[in-house]
């Protein structure tokens, strides 16, 4: 007996484990359609009553009302618990259950599908319209009269339904655990540009009523009923679409339904016109608006329970889930991906943010800048200002002449903030009635938005818009880094944040001098290692087209492989394009068409001008004065790759080849220019593009540091190679440990195909290894208790020193790398700290420019 | 009732427990209502069925009984078999064959005679009956005739207890597809005690999964595949036709060995055993092993009642080969009412013809070429050479018509195209590249398991041996294995078992 009760006991415990291990698999594998499953389940997630709004029915609701402008237009928390062709029946069970864990104060249902004329929908979409509900009675009940008997087991227990996802399984199938809680604000979704122009008929012309199917009037009036029970509002809304004259009759069967029960009843299809819907253009199908007729729709409602109902604005509340979701959720709608930084001449950057288009719109900018000298005019930091005089409106930060930022909101209401320099963050947050501006994470100033208007221009970076489009006031000013969000961020979000700076913007353009003719508006020189310059001319797209290209290149190479510019297809047996790159010292290549070459000499002492002519198929080719081939026929087909300097494409798009090659000039002309021209091309020089001169380097360590390989580092924030042209001399003392291995000190990007940057490692006791970009060197630790070891940069060259003594040396040529200096740890390229060491370092100085042995030995001694 | 259905997943532990639950002397009772039951799901009606094979084969072997003149145990066999015994054996025979033919065999005789009748040009109106063939009435009225069979060759006493004996005939596990026990195996059981035992009933469990991988991840995932192949097979050709036979092979295997695993576990879990009805066929090494390993329960049935009545080996050569070739074109009769079934048949009986008429030349073969017939390389040709056989005659088995079949066996020898092994066209045969490399794992799986059984070695019982964490871990993979990879749902057509409709 005991042992059967044993084995009973046992027999429990595997069906307990397995229904654990049942868990997680079972919600991987299960649906997670948006259109019915989802809005379900996601509502089991919100905490009580934090629902004002309950939003019921088909795609009509799911789709064309959107709560996220709901919530930022009035601050109203609208839910859309909808599911794809949902009946009424399970709009009635869907109700029940939000009714079981929210006490809205309005309901509102789309009765379209009320006008459905079967009593059971597709397999699909009960699968969507029961799926998403928890296990209860209730969901037993919606199943049996959604279904036919035999999907009954199927829609409650589900696998049955999904185990065979598991071969479309995704990172998105891991995301719906219990512990996962999903409470962002809902968005419908989006259509994209899609227009579709259709007609709605005109619903005056249908009068007359026909009858709902039996089930849809009992479970219709269930609905109106159990609001009624429980004292709760309820809206009843037909969405505009292209009615049959049977839904259309059916409708008015619905509105004399709700008069029976005193529901108000908006049938939008009498009234599209009224709210601004233009079927024309605010359609996505014949069903559902696209973006800018939801817009319009999702309005109108807005306007409706505001005139009826007293809803409240949740945005107030601080502690309501979706003011604490906005923070949590946040994603950048727009990140600067290289600094900014203004020649006052004509470069700026356009976000394509529309940050005022919506004037009830909430949103921040997260910027940090170089606060501009005080100067002769105004500088434009960003703005999305409409300039139309007297009508000033918009928003814009500028530096002032007199040294001061300025934030500007309309002609009448702005901000001014003094006494600042060098780098600061300056933060404008607008929630709908505010605009809070912070400096250096603190606040500084609230500006209330009252009658602010709206403007459809961009928000632009370095520069003004005319109001007809045109930019101008291009400023010189610096900007390290811009996000923008479209919500409003908390204030520990602003004072939290720190940015990583992108990259260094590309000095090289291709500039417009008149329609016909571009060119390089700097010297270029390759560093063989990324950089290039794309032109953005796709001489080979229509093969019929004529063009002169003219140039003036170098013989000398620095590095690298030696591509002067191509545009040209880099496929075996398909070649086709232009191609001019040196092959031995003196010897030029120049191949074209697809694909003809020449090889011609050139002068190794002094600049060579260059000049290719395409004449339809046909090629000329000048080499300092001289044809070297004279209207030579050579057919290709179109090539849509763009004229690049200083290296190559690949058949796929990759670049390679990067070049250490100098070309002082590249003109292109569209046309063909006479000989005599081409032969009197002799520009100067163009002038060498400003090298950025990065930050300082200069850092001494005011404290020694013992790292404990868990979790201990320094972040020196000593940015080495935020450019790589500047010079520096780096020196480090430590203790001698023997047990050490792991990293010294590190400025070093993790990228395994380009490796950038610096990194000390110990690698045994004996062995300090450095990693300089690619290249990796080994100095030997000598036997004392401590230990300096100094590291000279000087352009390529790095010069290792320990206690004074040269050590070692080597070249090493990388890119820039924008990460800080750590000590004890490495970085990872998103920025989090790794491996751990447990050095000891006793002092860390380093200075700006190369130093010589005895100015290393000086460093050592102070 | 599906054993693939969820209903069958409330019914069997329902049953077993209050097998357990109920006094000894219920339990039979109990058994006998839900046997009945289950059969009652799919056709009430067809219970009547059921019930009047099991009652004249009762009435049978009680008939039998009483013409014997003296105590069975103290009269030779031969003298038992008196004249009335005889005749009773024959009137049952009779009906439960008749019974049979009209359900699974007339429509077929007369589509039959109208179409010979054709060719000769006499058109006289053949009616055509529309019969529904009671599910699994060829294995219950084989199980039933065999007690008569032996009731009257006396090998067991005349069962007097006529609710044991409608057990015996409708013993839910093995009702509908077998194994096709005999009576001096199961019958017995009815009286004896079953206990609760753990280890039992694990291991009843743990072959039920194994039945359960076979049928839902193997059979029913190979099908969609093969149902490709063989019902479109013009589209294909070379090596697509292989595939489709190498992997109905897979199917019908696991399909049948499947629901015979199933059944068989099922009823360990309650203290009965059931005789074994496959015996890893794919590893055999000639034609007549195979047959002694494949559907073991049906093969012993023929041998018994049909094969050594007509005389057996014990004959003349030329008899003796007629005899098997009466088995096996009986035998393939015996799965259904079309050509193809008698083709498959006798290819088989021809295939063991031909293996026996040239035993002694290959014999010599060997010698002259010294090839070690214990060599494993020697073993192994044999398995693949039996295996293309095999296969090669299920595609009769198979094949839509007979038509078919040489439409397909045409189209497999037009082309020669192993590229299409690698370059994707497999993944296009009704199983897309993930569902296929599944398939692959799970033959995988199929072939090591049935190699360790050849190999003498018992994998529940090792299993059994290991810790109990280990045991559980193993248990729950194969459960979510077949949660996860099996074909079930909505989405799967509840095909039934294949042998279901034989």
């Amino acid at each position: 007996m005991k042992a059967k009760i044993i084995f009973f006991l046992r027999g429990i415990l595997f069906a307990a484990v397995f229904c654990v291990l049942f868990y997680p698999v079972s919600r991987v594998l299960s649906f997670k359609y948006q259109d019915g499953i989802q809005p379900m389940q996601n509502y089991y997630d919100l905490p009580p009553d934090t629902v004002d709004v309950l939003l019921l029915g088909s795609s009509h609701m799911g789709v064309n009302v959107n709560p996220t402008q709901i919530w930022n237009d009035c601050g109203i928390a609208a839910y859309n618990c909808w599911g794809a062709m949902q009946p009424d029946w399970n709009t009635y069970y869907y109700l029940k259950e939000c009714l079981k864990t929210q006490t809205p104060k309005l309901v509102v249902m789309d009765t379209f599908m009320t006008t459905m004329a079967d009593d059971y929908a597709e397999y699909s979409y009960a699968v969507k319209n029961t799926m998403g509900m928890r296990f209860s009675m209730d969901k037993i009940e919606a199943v049996k009269v959604t279904a036919a008997k035999s999907s009954w087991s199927t829609l409650l227990l589900g696998l049955p339904a999904y185990h065979s996802r598991y071969s479309e399984i995704s990172e998105d199938d891991f995301d719906s655990f219990f512990w996962n809680s999903h409470t962002e604000i809902q968005q419908t979704p989006d259509s994209g540009d899609l227009v579709y122009p259709t007609t709605l008929p005109d619903t005056a012309q249908t009068v007359g009523t026909e009858a709902l199917t039996a089930k849809s009037e009992k479970y219709l009036r269930m609905i109106l009923s159990l609001c009624g029970e429980k004292n709760l509002p309820i809206m009843l809304v037909a969405s505009p679409c292209a009615l049959s004259k049977t839904e259309q009759r059916r409708l008015n069967c619905v509105r004399q339904i709700a008069e029976e029960y005193g529901v108000e009843f908006t049938n939008y299809n009498d009234h599209y016109r009224e709210i601004g819907i233009d079927p024309q253009t605010d359609f996505r199908d014949e069903g559902h608006l696209n973006n800018a007729g939801i817009r319009v729709y999702t309005s109108a409602l807005e306007k409706l329970w505001k005139s009826k109902y007293t809803l409240p604005d949740r945005r107030k509340d601080s502690d309501h889930i979706w003011n604490q979701c906005l923070e949590t959720d946040l994603k950048p709608v727009y990140t600067l991906d290289r600094q900014f930084i203004g020649d006052g001449k004509q470069n700026y950057v356009d976000t394509g943010v529309k940050l005022a288009s919506n004037p009830l719109a909430s949103w921040s900018i997260l910027t940090e800048i170089e606060v501009p000298e005080p100067g002769d005019f105004d500088k434009v930091i960003f703005s999305c200002f409409d300039e139309t005089q007297n009508n000033y409106h918009g928003f814009m930060l500028r530096g002032k002449k007199n040294g001061a930022l300025s934030i500007t909101c309309s002609s009448l209401v702005g901000a001014e903030l003094r006494d600042l320099s060098g780098t600061v963050k300056i933060a404008l947050v607008k929630d709908s009635v505010d605009l809070k501006i912070y400096c250096n994470g603190k606040l500084t100033q609230t500006i209330p938005m009252e009658n602010i208007q709206s403007y459809d221009g961009n928000l632009l970076v370095g520069c003004e818009q005319q109001p007809n489009g045109e930019k101008y006031r291009f400023s010189p000013v610096t900007v390290h880094a811009l996000t923008v969000y479209d919500a409003a961020v908390s204030e520990s979000f602003v004072s939290a944040w720190s940015p990583t700076w992108p990259a260094l913007p590309k000095a090289m353009s291709f500039v417009p001098v008149n329609s016909a003719e571009k060119k390089l508006s700097n010297t270029f020189t390759g560093d063989g290692i990324e950089s290039y310059v794309d032109t953005g001319c796709k001489l080979f797209s229509n093969p019929e087209s004529s063009w002169t290209l003219l140039s003036q290149i170098s013989p000398t190479i620095q590095s690298g492989e030696k591509v002067y510019f191509s545009c040209f297809y880099e496929k075996t047996g398909e070649y086709k394009g232009l191609l001019v790159r040196r092959s031995d010292p003196g010897k030029l290549d120049i191949l074209y068409g697809g694909v003809a070459s020449v090889t011609v000499d050139i002068p190794t002492d002094r600049s060579t001008t260059l000049a290719v002519q395409k004449d339809r198929s046909s090629y000329t080719v000048y080499v300092n004065g001289s044809k070297k081939v004279d209207g030579q026929v050579s057919e290709c087909t179109a090539y849509d790759g763009s004229l690049l300097v200083g290296c190559e494409q690949d058949e796929s798009g990759n670049l390679f080849r990067y070049s250490g090659t100098t070309v002082y000039n590249l003109w292109m002309v569209q046309g063909l220019m006479s000989e005599a021209d081409i032969l009197g091309w002799a520009p100067e020089h163009a002038p060498e593009a400003e090298k950025p001169s990065g930050v300082s380097v200069n850092y001494t360590l005011d404290h020694s540091f013992a790292g404990n390989g868990k979790d201990r580092f320094v972040d020196t924030g000593v940015r080495l190679y935020d450019t790589t042209e500047k010079d520096w001399t780096l020196q480090v003392r430590l203790d001698r440990d023997d047990d050490l291995k792991g990293t010294v000190l590190s400025c070093f990007a993790e990228d395994p195909n380009r490796y950038r940057g610096f990194v000390i490692r110990q690698t045994d006791s004996h062995t300090f290894a450095v990693t300089a970009g690619q290249s990796y060197t080994e100095i030997t630790i000598p036997s004392e208790k401590t230990v300096t070891l100094t590291a000279v940069k000087s352009g390529y060259l790095y010069t290792f020193y320990v206690d004074g003594k040269k050590e070692a040396s080597t070249e090493s040529r990388c890119a820039a790398y924008n990460g800080p200096l750590m000590l004890g740890c490495e970085r990872r390229l998103n920025g989090g700290p790794f491996r751990f060491s447990n050095v000891k370092i006793r002092a860390l100085s380093i200075r700006d420019g190369a130093f010589d042995a005895a100015q290393v030995k000086n460093l050592a001694e102070q | 009732m599906l054993f693939n259905s969820l209903s069958f997943l409330v019914f069997f532990p329902v049953v077993s427990l209050f097998y357990f639950i109920l006094p000894e002397k219920a339990r039979n009772y109990w058994l006998l209502a839900a046997s009945y039951y289950f059969y009652m799901n799919w056709n009430a009606k067809y219970a009547l069925l059921l019930f009047g094979c099991t009652l004249v084969t009762y009435i049978s072997g009680w008939l039998i009984g009483v013409s014997r003149k003296e105590d069975q145990d103290a009269v030779p066999k031969k003298q038992r078999r008196t004249g009335s015994a005889k005749l009773y054996v024959a009137v049952s025979f009779l009906l439960n064959l008749g019974l049979l033919c009209w359900f699974k065999y007339t429509n077929f005789f007369l589509d039959n005679f109208r179409a010979v009748m054709q060719t000769f040009g006499v058109g006289i109106p053949v009616p055509n009956f529309d019969i529904v063939l009671p599910v699994g009435i060829s294995f219950f009225i084989f199980q039933a005739l065999s007690y008569t069979m032996d009731v009257y060759r006396g090998k067991v006493r005349v069962e007097k207890n006529f609710l044991k004996y409608a057990l015996f005939v409708s013993f839910f596990p093995q009702l509908v597809a077998g194994p096709i026990e005999r009576s001096d195996h199961l019958l017995k059981q009815f009286d004896e005690k079953h206990k609760l035992e753990p280890i039992r009933v694990e291991r009843g469990l743990m072959l039920m999964l194994w039945g359960y991988f076979q049928k839902m991840v193997l059979a029913d995932r190979v099908a969609l595949l093969v149902n490709q192949v063989f019902n479109y097979y013009t589209a294909y050709a070379g090596f697509e036709i292989v595939a489709g036979a190498v992997f109905f092979a897979v199917q019908v295997y696991c399909d049948f060995a499947g629901y015979s695993n199933i059944a068989i576990g099922a009823a360990q879990v309650m203290g009965f055993d059931l005789m074994q009805n496959f015996r890893e066929p794919y590893l055999a090494r000639s034609v007549g092993e195979f047959w002694r390993r494949w559907h073991i329960s049906l093969t012993l049935w023929f041998r018994d009642y049909l094969y050594f009545p007509l005389g057996g080996s014990r004959t003349g050569k030329l008899r003796h080969y007629l005899n098997i070739m009466v088995v096996f074109l009986v035998s393939g009769l015996w799965h259904g009412a079309m050509w193809t079934y008698v083709i498959w048949g006798g290819m088989n009986g021809l295939f063991q013809m031909i293996g026996s008429l040239t035993a002694k030349r290959r014999a010599q073969f060997r010698q002259a070429l010294h090839i070690k017939s214990t060599a494993f390389s020697y073993k192994l040709l044999q398995v693949c050479a039996t295996f293309c056989l095999v296969d090669f005659s299920f595609i009769f088995f198979r094949a839509n018509s007979v038509s078919d079949a040489f439409g397909m066996i045409a189209r497999l020898f037009s082309t020669f195209n192993p590229w299409i092994l690698l370059d994707g066209t497999l993944y296009t045969l009704g199983l897309n590249q993930k569902d296929f490399l599944i398939t692959l794992a799970a033959v995988g799986v199929l072939f090591a398991v049935d190699v360790f059984h050849r190999k003498g070695m018992e994998l529940r019982s090792s299993l059994l041996r290991q810790n109990r964490l280990f045991r559980w871990a193993v248990c729950y993979g194969a459960i979510f294995t077949i949660l996860i990879f099996g074909s079930y749902g909505p989405d799967y057509n509840a095909a039934s078992f294949i042998y279901f409709r034989f």
